[in-house]
């Protein structure tokens, strides 16, 4: 019987509920075989929709995993203008797989990526800021990478490191210790803030929250940006080491 | 329901069988025939085949969730056939409050001149008179379904009885 009868009376919604036409049973069961036809015959469908599916999420991970992704984009670094192709590329990647190893090697590939570029930011005498950001999505990467309940494997935390062994030595001990430290794993309060939970999330290098832009960390007079008692540090012809070790306070 | 949403046939032909009646008397409601009221019933239920498994039970309802593809499929009907303008604008009230004979100006009329009566209602008019009468939902998932909020929905509700009673007494006068 109707609720919220505050306008009506039962009398009413009795009258009114017997003037619905009723589906006699032969309409009925004809509707039905009607209808359960086409549902057999999408169940194939659906079957093969979901092996396509599956089919196209694996091959987008074997892309990734295998190095598939065109080498230029691959080896751009943060700021530069295939980056943005490779954060996307990535992020389809985990959005199309199933949670499973295969995710999850995914997500440590894409971890040791990001230690990769933070190490070729630092050689390349990236400034402070871009390499701090740089270092926050690796830990964003770790943690993406790190199970929920657990911590990351030992060959998955020596695959990251390795990436970013070539660093300046500052550099790659902020890579260790993000490695060794991984943030905690995501809880409620952190839904919608970021991280590839959402699937499309990916923290942005500094101020490139719609994307990334060019050459930030490489662009002449952007010293300018940093405290003034940074800026002698930030020299263009400053050695990498000077600039990582005076330049960057996030990696002190 | 989730094995339904997960794509067995079987879940969801049990479905059909809970929800046909009330999808057809909707659909019966609105347009002329009893065979077109079972295309749309079936077009209903193989719409919601396709779309259920992106049907989220934490939001709406199941039943409103049904009700829109429904309401839906009645629209594309009358785009279809262009046998007549979709009533949409509501026709003047003659009164405020619902009176007592207004009840039982529509508890004298039998089933199908209250259906006749309900086609001549705007879509949103008849849409409420269904989901509250034939579909047993309550205000509350009434104003989800429409997208509009509970007072609205009373509102709606009151001007559709009035005018069902309206109407009624009208055909009883062309009768007579």
């Amino acid at each position: 019987m109707v609720r919220d009868n505050d306008l009506i009376t039962d009398d009413l919604a009795e009258v009114l509920g017997k003037a619905a036409e009723p589906l006699n049973g032969s309409a009925r069961m004809r509707i039905r075989e009607r209808v359960m036809a086409e549902v057999h015959t999408g169940n194939r469908s659906r079957l093969f929709m979901l092996a396509s599916h599956r089919f196209a999420a694996a091959m987008t991970a074997i892309a990734m995993l295998g190095g598939g992704v065109a080498y230029a984009t691959e080896r751009s670094l943060p700021g530069a203008p295939l980056y943005g192709l490779k954060i996307a590329a990535e992020n389809a990647a985990v959005a199309v797989l199933p949670p499973g190893k295969l995710e999850n090697r995914l997500l440590v590939t894409i971890a040791a990526r990001r230690a990769g570029e933070t190490a070729g930011l630092a050689r390349r005498g990236s400034e402070p800021k871009v390499l701090d950001d740089s270092l926050g999505m690796l830990r964003e990467a770790i943690r993406q990478a790190t199970p929920a309940e657990g911590t990351l494997g030992e060959d998955e935390a020596v695959r990251i490191r390795e990436r970013g062994s070539d660093a300046p030595t500052r550099t790659r001990e902020a890579i260790d210790e993000a490695v060794s430290t991984p943030m905690r794993q995501t809880t409620p309060a952190d839904e919608g803030t970021g991280g590839r939970d959402g699937k499309n999330d990916q923290p942005q290098t500094g101020d490139s929250a719609d994307g990334p832009k060019a050459d930030i960390g490489t662009q002449p007079g952007t010293a300018d940006r940093l405290d003034p008692a940074q800026q002698d540090t930030a020299e263009p012809n400053a050695t990498e080491q000077s600039r990582e070790m005076n330049g960057n306070p996030g990696l002190r | 329901m989730r094995r339904a949403c997960e794509g067995d046939a079987k879940a969801f032909g049990r479905l059909y069988d809970e929800y046909a009646d009330r999808v057809y008397a909707f659909a019966r409601s609105r347009v002329d025939s009893a065979h077109d009221a079972e295309d749309v019933t079936a077009t209903v239920f193989l719409k919601a085949w396709e779309a259920i498994g992106s049907y989220d039970d934490r939001g709406l309802p199941f039943s409103a969730w049904l009700f829109r593809i429904a309401r839906n499929a009645v629209i594309d009907e009358y785009r279809r056939k262009a046998h007549r303008p979709i009533p949409t604008e509501d026709p003047p009230e003659t009164g405020s409050t619902a009176e007592p004979a207004d009840v039982a100006t529509i508890a004298a009329a039998d089933g199908e001149q209250v259906r006749t009566c309900v086609r001549m209602l705007t879509d949103e008019q008849a849409a409420v008179i269904a989901m509250r009468f034939w579909w047993d939902m309550s205000i509350k998932e009434t104003a989800d379904t429409l997208g509009k909020n509970e007072n609205a929905i009373k509102a709606l509700q009151h001007r559709a009885i009035r005018t069902l009673a309206r109407l009624l007494q009208e055909g009883e006068h062309d009768g007579a």
